[in-house]
């Protein structure tokens, strides 16, 4: 294909990509999934170590609600990043560590799962390749690796921390939904 | 022509009149740019009034450039665009000559 249009579609690609996912509500998940996992680290409560990422599966039918009357629907090649074979060799080998720590680790080993967990995050955003969550994804684990490692991570902060991503999306979202307004059903536009 | 300025305006002649037009080419470029969209996503994405991109999309739909069709997409009914592999070939026969003749006018 001629590179000027590769090169063309590629930036409006990255654009329209960027516009769909800027509706905060990624941040939000990302934000609650730090707070229930400052609870945890707080009370030690297991169910707190997954209410954190049970809510994702929201995500999909949030934005079938709220984004797609709005900016529309679209469908977006993958982009060529990270061959799939290596994702999911990586994804297995993180969860399989997760589990063997939780389950035959000690108690308080039980927190590297969080790590992990947003590690997954991690291989999730690089192979989908956006970038506000790609940075998500690479400070995230630093912030909780460099705490742990520091000894000065506290649950406090690890709350604050998501507190202040979920104000983010809320911020975020509402901000979306003032710049785009419900359009009109389309039905009968195109026939 | 002389010699030395190799822009021929003849060329200028083959280019394909379906895409030349500013909100069609615009159009073209967004469904390059994904593998399908939906009306409400064109319109947000060429700055089109709806009936300009109605039109417009019939066009480029009868040359043959893009497909139209019904989907439901997550159990909501929708009516879809996408590029066909004559409309990309389209687009990029346009950019070739077009190319040329921009870089020449650049160098001039």
């Amino acid at each position: 294909m001629n590179d000027q249009i590769t090169e063309q579609t590629k930036q409006l690609r990255k654009h329209y990509a960027r516009t769909f996912h800027n509706d905060g509500l990624l941040d939000f998940f990302v934000g609650w999934a730090l707070v229930s996992a400052g609870i945890y680290l707080l009370t030690s409560l297991i169910i707190f170590s997954f209410a954190g990422w049970m809510p994702i599966i929201l995500i999909a039918p949030l934005k079938q609600r709220f984004v797609v009357p709005r900016i529309g629907y679209a469908k977006f090649s993958k982009p060529a990043s990270i061959p799939r074979p290596i994702l999911i060799g990586a994804g297995a080998v993180i969860l399989i560590g997760s589990v063997l720590v939780t389950f035959l680790g000690s108690q308080e080993s039980r927190v590297p799962i969080i790590a992990a967990l947003l590690g997954l995050a991690l291989l999730f955003v690089l192979d989908r390749g956006f970038n506000r969550l790609t940075v998500y994804a690479i400070f995230i684990p630093l912030f909780f690796i460099i705490g742990l490692g520091l000894k000065v991570l506290t649950p406090a902060i690890v709350i604050l921390v998501g507190a202040v991503l979920m104000a983010l999306g809320i911020y975020l979202f509402v901000k979306f939904l003032q710049k785009y307004p419900p359009e009109p059903e389309d039905e009968d536009e195109l026939s | 022509m002389t010699e030395d300025y190799p822009l021929d305006p003849r060329e200028i002649s083959g280019l394909d009149r379906v895409i030349h037009s500013p909100a069609r080419l615009k159009i073209m470029l967004v469904l390059m740019s994904v593998e399908e969209a939906d009306f409400t996503f064109i319109t947000h994405a060429t700055e089109l009034t709806r009936g300009n991109l109605s039109a417009n999309l019939t066009k480029l739909e009868e040359a043959g450039y893009i497909k139209i069709e019904k989907k439901f997409i997550e159990r909501v009914p929708k009516t879809i665009a996408s590029i066909t592999p004559a409309g990309k070939k389209a687009l990029e026969d346009y950019s070739s000559l077009l190319g040329p003749i921009l870089d020449e006018l650049r160098k001039s």
